[in-house]
Order: C-alpha cells, then sequence, then structure tokens
C-alpha cells in the first residue's frame, strides 16, 4: 500500500480569533479541523440555510478551495529559511473588509457541507471537490436559530446532493467571482486573494501543509494527475524553485545552476551533475510528488544525503531512499523527526 | 489569431516554463534584497503634534473667552451709555471717519479696476511668461538633481521614497510576460497570473509593499491587465464619406483656416476630420484658462437637409498654428440624411455632402507567412535605421529593456531559433552599427540587411516633403477581427500623419516599456521608397480607436501613389492611395 502524503506531517495546530474568544484550527492524518466547534455540523446547515458562519469554518472552506491551487506553490515558502509572513496590518485590513458589521464585503464564503463525513471530532475536508458553498444575503448578518430536525436533514440532503451531482459544487464561493472595490476606486480585490492570505497568516507549518496539498493533488497519485500535463510549467517552477535551495544545501551549488523537470514515468526520477566552463550544474528529474512527499516535510536533505522518495513514513518517523551524491543508487536511510529537525537513526 | 494557432510549432509550454522559471530566479534575486521600508513618515512626533494641538486649542478657548466676556459686557451695560460718554463720542468719530473711507475707497475701486481692466492682459501675460520661466527653471534643476545623483555611488543614491529594489525584478517579469504574450507565444492569461503570483510573492515576502497583497495599486499594471469586453457586432463595416473641404473661420479675431477631411460612421457615430491652421503666435497660451481654439471648436453646430440638429463636440489637440482632430457629431445623422450644413468658428457655414461616393482604390490582400516574433523584432531592429549611431547603440545594447535582451529571450523560450530570419537581421543591424552580440546570440550569422532598411536610413532627416491633405476615406477589409478607415493624410516639410478609425483595435501592450502592436502599419510609394507609421497618438475605448499614425521618414515630394500596409498575424491588406494633395493654407 502506498504511503499516504501526509504520513510525514505532525499535527499542526494555530489559534484563530472566532466569535468572542480564541479557537484552534488542527491539522491531522490531511485534514484541517475546527477544535472547538462541537456542532460543526449544525453550523453548517445553519449557514446552509443563510445563517451566519464563523471564521473557523470560513478558514477550513478555503483551505479546501486551495487545495489545488497552483498560486499557493507560486507564493508560498521555498524553503524553510524562506519565511513567508503576513503583516498584521493586512490581517487587520482584511478583517475590516470582511467585517458584516462594516462597509466592507463579505466574508469569503459560507460553508454548508462535505461529502465524506469523517469520524473526527470537529469539521474536516478533504478536498475542493467537497465543498459546496452559498452566498450571504444581502450583507445582512443573521443570528443562528433553531432549525426543525426535520427541516436540518432535508437542507444536510440537498447540501450533499448538490456535492455528489456537481452541478453547484464549485470551490468557489458564488460571490467570489465578485470583485469588490477596494482602496483606490477601481482598484480590485477577489475573495480568493484574501483567502489564501489567511490562509498563510495561520503560519508556515500550514503553508508547508498546503503547499503539499496542492503538490499532492496535481502528482500522478492525486485529484488532477490526468491533467499535470496542462500545469506542467507552473510545476516545474514549483519544483525548480524549490529544488534549487535544497540542492544548494546538499552540494553548495550555485541555486542558479539547478534544472529541474517533472518526471512522469516510473521511479523517482534522477540527479546528475555536469561541469561546464568551471561550472557545476544539476539536473534533476523528479516527480511533482518529491515536492508533497519530501520537500513539505522538511527532509529533503537529511545527514548530507539527498532525499527522493519516501518509502514508509509515520510520523515522526520515516524510511527515505537518498541519494549521497549525483549519479549513484539512492540507499534507505530510516528518519526520525525531533524537535521539528530530521535525522538519520540508521542507514 | 495568435501566433501560437498560426505557426503551430511555436511550443507554448516551453515559453510559459521559461517565463516561470525566470520569475523563481528573479525571486531568489529579489530574497538577497533588502526588505522593503515604508516611505517615512514626514510628520512631527506625536508629542510635539499633541503640544501644538493643546497651544492651538489654548488660544482658541482664549479667544472665545474674551470675545463672550465682551458680549456679557455691553449686554449688562446698555444704559450706562450716553452722549456724553468720551467712549460713545469717539465711537460716534470713529464711525464717521468709516464713512468717509468707505466713500473715497469706492471712487477709487472704480478707477483701480477701470486700470487693472487694461492691464489684466498685460500682468496675465508677465505671469504666464514668469511662471513658464519658473518651469524652466525646475527642469532645468530637476536634470542637474537627476545628473549628479547618478554620478554618485549607487548607496548615497538611494532614497527611502524610491521605489524598493525588488520593483525591478517585478518590472523584469512583468516585461518578459509582456514580451511572450505580445508575440502570442503564451496566453494573457498565463501572463495576468505568473505576473500577480510573483507579485504577491514578493508582497509576502515583504520585498515589497506588503499591502500589495490585497491588491493592484499600480495604475500601469493594473490598466494592463483589463480585458476589453465583448462589444456587440455591428451591422456592417463603418462607412467612410471624403469630404474635404477647406473652409475660413475666425476665432478672438484670428483668420483660422479649417480643412474638413473624411466623415466617418460606425455603430451609430459619425466623425469628422478636421485640421485647423492659423499664423504661430496668433493665441497667447494660458495654462490656467481652456485654449480659444478649443472653446470655438467645441462649439460647432450643424443642421442637415431634414431641419435635424446636431452639435459636434472636439477632441484632438494642437500647438501654435495647428489644431487637429475630430469633430464628433451628436446625435449621428440618421440615415438617408444627404448633407449637413456646419456653422464654423466665426460663423461661417459650409456645406457637408454625406453621400459623395468614396474614391475607387485598388486593395489588395496577402497572406502573411512570418511570425508575430519575427515582425517585431523586425520592426524593431528596421527603426534602429532611422536612429543615430549612438541612439542605436543604446537601443541595443544598453537600454532597459534594450533589443539584445529581448531577442535572447525569445530565443531561450523557443519562440525564435537561431535560424531565425529576424535574429540573423537583428545581427546584420548590429553589425551595421558596430557592436558585438552578447552571449546567446553571439554565433547567429548576420543577415544582409534588406534594401529598404538601408534606404530608411538613407532617408532620414529628409525636410523635402510635400505640404497638403489628402481625403483618402478608405474602408479596408477586416482584417482579423480589426476593421480600419483610413481618414485623411496630411503631410508637411519634415513629417506626414495620417489618422486612422479602428474597429475591434486591441488594446496598446508593452513588453517592459515596448510597444508590441498585434498590428503593424508600413506604405511604400512609386518610386520604391519604403516607409514605417508609429502611433503618436489617439484614443481607445471600448474596442475602437482613433490613431494618429506617423510615417518615418517625410514622404517624398515625387511620389505621386503611396500603398499604406496593415500586417496582422495572417492577413496583410495594401490600399493604394494616389497622392493629389490638397493645399490648406
Amino acid at each position: 500500500m502506498n504511503t499516504p502524503w501526509w504520513a510525514a506531517f505532525g499535527p499542526a495546530e494555530a489559534p484563530l480569533s472566532c466569535g468572542d474568544g480564541t479557537h484552534r484550527l488542527r491539522w491531522i492524518d490531511g485534514k484541517l479541523q475546527t477544535v472547538d466547534h462541537a456542532d460543526a455540523e449544525g453550523e453548517l446547515v445553519l449557514a446552509a440555510l443563510g445563517g451566519d458562519t464563523s471564521p473557523c469554518l470560513d478558514l477550513v472552506g478555503a483551505w479546501g478551495g486551495h487545495s489545488d491551487d497552483l498560486t499557493v506553490l507560486a507564493v508560498g515558502p521555498r524553503s524553510a529559511n524562506d519565511p513567508v509572513t503576513i503583516p498584521s496590518a493586512v490581517l487587520d485590513e482584511i478583517n475590516a473588509l470582511n467585517d458584516p458589521a462594516g462597509q466592507g464585503p463579505h466574508g469569503p464564503g459560507n460553508l454548508v457541507a462535505r461529502r465524506g463525513m469523517s469520524g473526527h471530532a470537529g469539521f474536516g475536508v478533504a478536498g475542493k471537490s467537497a465543498m459546496v458553498y452559498a452566498r450571504r444575503s444581502g450583507g445582512a448578518v443573521r443570528s443562528p436559530r433553531p432549525i426543525p430536525p426535520m427541516l436540518r436533514q432535508a437542507a444536510l440532503r440537498r447540501a450533499k446532493l448538490r456535492a455528489k451531482s456537481g452541478g453547484w459544487t464549485g470551490y468557489r464561493p458564488l460571490h467570489r467571482a465578485r470583485m469588490f472595490p477596494f482602496g483606490w476606486p477601481g482598484v480590485e480585490v477577489d475573495q480568493a486573494r484574501l483567502e489564501l492570505i489567511r490562509l498563510f497568516a495561520l503560519g508556515a507549518p500550514f503553508q508547508f501543509r498546503l503547499c503539499a496539498e496542492v503538490a499532492h493533488a496535481w502528482s500522478a497519485d492525486g485529484e488532477h494527475g490526468s491533467r499535470a500535463q496542462k500545469a506542467r510549467p507552473a510545476l516545474t517552477a514549483a519544483l525548480a524553485g524549490r529544488l534549487a535551495p535544497a540542492a544548494a544545501q546538499w552540494l553548495g551549488v550555485d541555486p542558479g545552476k539547478v534544472d529541474a523537470t517533472i518526471h512522469d514515468s516510473a521511479g523517482w526520477g534522477e540527479i546528475t551533475r555536469t561541469r561546464a566552463d568551471g561550472h557545476t550544474r544539476l539536473l534533476a528529474n523528479l516527480p511533482v510528488g518529491w515536492l508533497a512527499k519530501v520537500w513539505a516535510p522538511g527532509f529533503a536533505v537529511v545527514g548530507s544525503h539527498f532525499v527522493v522518495n519516501v518509502l514508509r513514513a509515520d510520523w515522526p518517523q520515516a524510511s527515505v531512499l537518498a541519494l549521497r551524491s549525483p549519479g549513484e543508487e539512492p540507499v534507505r536511510l530510516d528518519i526520525r523527526q525531533e524537535q521539528g529537525h530530521w535525522s538519520v537513526t540508521s542507514r | 489569431m495568435t501566433a501560437a494557432r498560426e505557426h503551430p510549432a511555436l511550443d507554448r509550454e516551453r515559453a510559459e516554463t521559461y517565463l516561470r522559471l525566470q520569475a523563481e530566479a528573479e525571486l531568489r534575486r529579489a530574497l538577497a534584497m533588502p526588505e522593503y521600508k515604508p516611505p517615512p513618515d514626514h510628520r512631527a512626533p506625536w508629542a510635539i503634534r499633541f503640544a501644538a494641538q493643546a497651544h492651538r486649542m489654548r488660544h482658541r478657548r482664549a479667544f472665545l473667552d474674551r470675545l463672550m466676556r465682551q458680549q456679557v459686557g455691553r449686554q449688562g451695560q446698555p444704559g450706562q451709555q450716553n452722549q456724553a460718554d468720551p467712549a460713545s463720542q469717539l465711537g460716534r468719530r470713529a464711525r464717521s471717519l468709516l464713512a468717509t473711507l468707505q466713500q473715497a475707497t469706492t471712487s477709487s475701486l472704480a478707477v483701480a479696476r477701470s486700470a487693472a481692466d487694461r492691464l489684466t492682459p498685460q500682468l496675465r501675460r508677465a505671469a504666464n511668461r514668469a511662471e513658464d520661466g519658473m518651469a524652466q527653471l525646475r527642469h532645468i534643476a530637476w536634470h542637474l538633481r537627476r545628473r549628479m545623483r547618478s554620478r554618485l555611488p549607487r548607496h548615497l543614491r538611494r532614497r527611502d521614497h524610491e521605489p524598493a529594489a525588488t520593483e525591478t525584478c517585478l518590472e523584469r517579469v512583468s516585461s518578459l510576460a509582456g514580451l511572450l504574450a505580445g508575440v502570442g507565444a503564451i496566453s494573457p492569461q498565463t501572463e495576468l497570473d505568473v505576473v500577480d503570483g510573483f507579485q504577491a510573492a514578493l508582497a509576502a515576502r515583504s520585498r515589497i509593499n506588503p499591502e500589495t497583497m490585497l491588491g493592484d495599486f499600480d495604475f500601469r499594471r493594473h490598466r494592463r491587465v483589463r480585458r476589453a469586453g465583448p462589444h456587440s457586432a455591428p451591422a456592417g463595416p463603418p462607412i467612410a464619406t471624403p469630404v474635404g473641404i477647406a473652409a475660413d473661420g475666425l476665432v478672438q479675431d484670428v483668420p483660422i483656416r479649417l480643412y474638413l477631411g473624411v466623415l466617418v460612421f460606425d455603430q451609430s457615430s459619425a466623425t469628422l476630420t478636421m485640421q485647423a491652421r492659423f499664423p504661430a503666435g496668433s493665441f497667447e497660451r494660458d495654462r490656467h484658462h481652456v485654449d480659444p481654439m478649443f472653446d470655438a471648436l467645441s462649439d460647432v453646430r450643424g443642421v442637415d437637409d431634414r431641419g435635424g440638429t446636431y452639435q459636434a463636440h472636439f477632441s484632438g489637440g494642437g500647438g501654435d498654428g495647428h489644431w487637429d482632430g475630430r469633430l464628433h457629431l451628436m446625435p449621428a445623422p440618421s440615415a438617408g440624411v444627404r448633407w449637413l450644413d456646419m456653422t464654423l468658428p466665426g460663423g461661417s457655414v459650409v456645406r457637408i455632402p454625406m453621400d459623395t461616393p468614396h474614391a475607387d482604390l485598388l486593395v489588395q490582400t496577402d497572406a502573411v507567412t512570418t511570425t508575430a516574433a519575427d515582425r517585431f523584432l523586425d520592426a524593431l531592429s528596421a527603426r534602429l535605421m532611422l536612429a543615430s549611431a549612438t541612439d542605436a547603440v543604446v537601443m541595443l545594447a544598453d537600454d532597459t529593456p534594450n533589443l539584445f535582451g529581448m531577442a535572447a529571450d525569445l530565443l531561450a523560450a523557443g519562440v525564435l531559433t537561431t535560424r531565425s530570419e529576424a535574429l540573423r537581421r537583428l545581427s546584420g543591424t548590429a553589425a551595421h552599427f558596430g557592436v558585438a552580440l552578447p552571449g546567446s546570440l553571439a554565433g547567429i550569422d548576420p543577415a544582409g540587411l534588406p534594401a529598404d532598411w538601408l534606404s530608411l536610413g538613407a532617408r532620414a532627416g529628409r525636410e523635402d516633403g510635400p505640404n497638403g491633405i489628402i481625403s483618402v476615406a478608405a474602408v479596408l477589409p477586416e482584417v482579423e477581427g480589426a476593421q480600419c478607415v483610413i481618414g485623411e493624410l496630411v503631410s508637411d516639410s519634415v513629417s506626414a500623419t495620417m489618422q486612422v478609425h479602428a474597429r475591434g483595435w486591441p488594446e496598446h501592450r508593452h513588453g517592459g516599456g515596448r510597444c508590441i502592436e498585434k498590428f503593424e502599419w508600413t506604405a511604400r510609394d512609386d518610386l520604391g521608397g519604403w516607409y514605417l507609421l508609429e502611433d503618436i497618438g489617439g484614443s481607445y475605448s471600448d474596442g475602437e480607436a482613433d490613431l494618429e499614425l506617423q510615417f518615418s521618414p517625410a514622404l517624398d515630394p515625387e511620389a505621386r501613389a503611396l500603398d499604406i500596409i496593415l500586417t496582422g498575424a495572417t492577413t496583410r491588406v495594401t490600399v493604394t492611395v494616389p497622392l493629389d494633395w490638397q493645399e490648406v493654407r
């Protein structure tokens, strides 16, 4: 059985201001969950009926919406030394824009339901196709109100049906496409951008996990693996941009002298080194899945080895295939994460 | 149609990959640069501002208290004021003196006003001259400061309010994306995605203003990414009616010679091209007031053979001695109107026939076999032949962006190959100016320059062009969605211009400051002289454009016919215009 792409990731948690208090968002086993919403499902049904939603649920919905968004790879971190930080002023601006009491536009969309409920407490998201959004009516905030059980079941059933039929299963909220003025007259911001900023604002652990989820979606095993050819330029750049700092760490090669191509056949790929005009060039042919399974968990380079594939993973341990130098056959390494760093436990 | 569709061999994936990899390289470069610093806040520190405000408020309160005390004192002692009171006597004297003064002032004001009326024009002229002088001084000072700063070491040159260094990285990515999209190697959506993604990546790393994550604050880019919306398909091609009437007018007692060229009907609009000529220096330039010529031209009215009335709105501009532009008739005359009597500035009335048949011009259509990239590179290379040797070297290698850089990008992106004729001609042009090809272009064999290009260099700077106007009124066949009407051709000794109305015209696209046109205009006279045409002005709105194209070099006075050539991605249209010049003056 293949190791799932998220198996080498540990859980991650981030606080989030929600309602009158601070709630927690938890990422575990490839899913983002709300910890402090005991009846997330009920809230979703309320939202389906035009009620208000919460920042926690909004973000969970946004995560699902961006789980295959290639912009995540274009903007997201390239290495652990490449922090993507969202200044508080920008977040304040977004909150002001999304403040339903103010003049700003509506929130990033109300999450209604998802397909394939998991057994986790709280609410989980498996992918964009699981999301159904509803437009907040006219920007007015309606207070949650009790729903008769029959109506509740019907709403949930309707939402699930729409999710399955694909007719109204757009991963974008209906009003996401609607642009609103911001700042200068004529200058526009789309909600997708605001969602992405709020997701990145959750912190580096979430940034890497979101990058991994997107990369997995476009890898051979992923949802869009069959049409990854269309996204090949973006995926090549994503791979090259992340491979270059890893190669610099591994061999000290100039990041500008690293060429990456997408490997889309059997095996882990190939890495070779050439010398021309006194410069070393590294040519790497790796699958997109390498980004999800190796780079994102943070063990692209461990103990002077360059990891090319994961054989087995169960965080905080993993068995990997790694190269000591380009052109050699990869060897198996057992690695373990301790205090945020991966190290070799046995060769 | 894009070049990619036209030439299936063009590898769009390779071009996009190249662009995205360049963006990655630029991001690495940007990460080595310092973080964005917001412009310094020039306001005083908070404590000082607070103290100053408190001081102002104290003053204001004290003043109000004083006023209140005075008011209360007056109201509380009304009966105490009597005739014998010295203060009251003083008040009466003061009022009497004030009345005398008011009388004197009134008469003096009348005298002064009458004197000022005579002096006003002279004073205004003097003020304008002084203001012009100041503007020139400011201009010179700005250039001096710029030159002096450019000689300083780079770290001393930097000022906090200057754009972040990483803006150059964004500019490079934006330029490359614009270039590749301009030649059809990537789609406009890809261009938008890559540039926006790169901008967001820079902002998320605080290499540019982080607030740009929320939206594009740069109007230039905002303008660039704006897409022309779908336009309703008009019924039939535009209609052009040659008018070719010269008439006299009068503006502020200055005699004006007006030339009404071509009437163009398109999508419920009617536009009459016009030229106005008058003695230079006739009008006092006053930057604070609307030019009297504009006022006069905006007041043109008309009445048709059915009694319908029209107001003409002028668009265009001019300078000392000439104004050129268009009169937009509101409303557009309906079908069946035979003539229009237009009242020109000064009151003269001219009859504009609406049913004049246009000249039977020869129009020829050919297929285009070159790629958009080849045409783009050729157009820039050919234009070099009109430049001085110094300017040509700068445009080839030193400018930002320069011709070599763009050619290298097109080569690396797979849009051109080393066997490309355009690249070989660029190599030949570089050899012509004695410039060595750099890097990846070094191995490209120079091709001999076309005779047309060489003739451009030989004729550059000639100043013996014919003087006159021709109402062409040629409606060209549709070329890749664009329907053009050639209005009038105007020539003088140093240059010639041509007015074109175009429906379905694409918005201007820039690749790093270089204009990349989907269509190219050239011309060739019956003596073999070849001309480049450049868009030097005009307007664009909702897919309709009014273009003013300038010929380089000046037209040959001996030429008797001119082939005007519009080249698109797949089709080339040539219209032959007899050069029967009509005098304006």
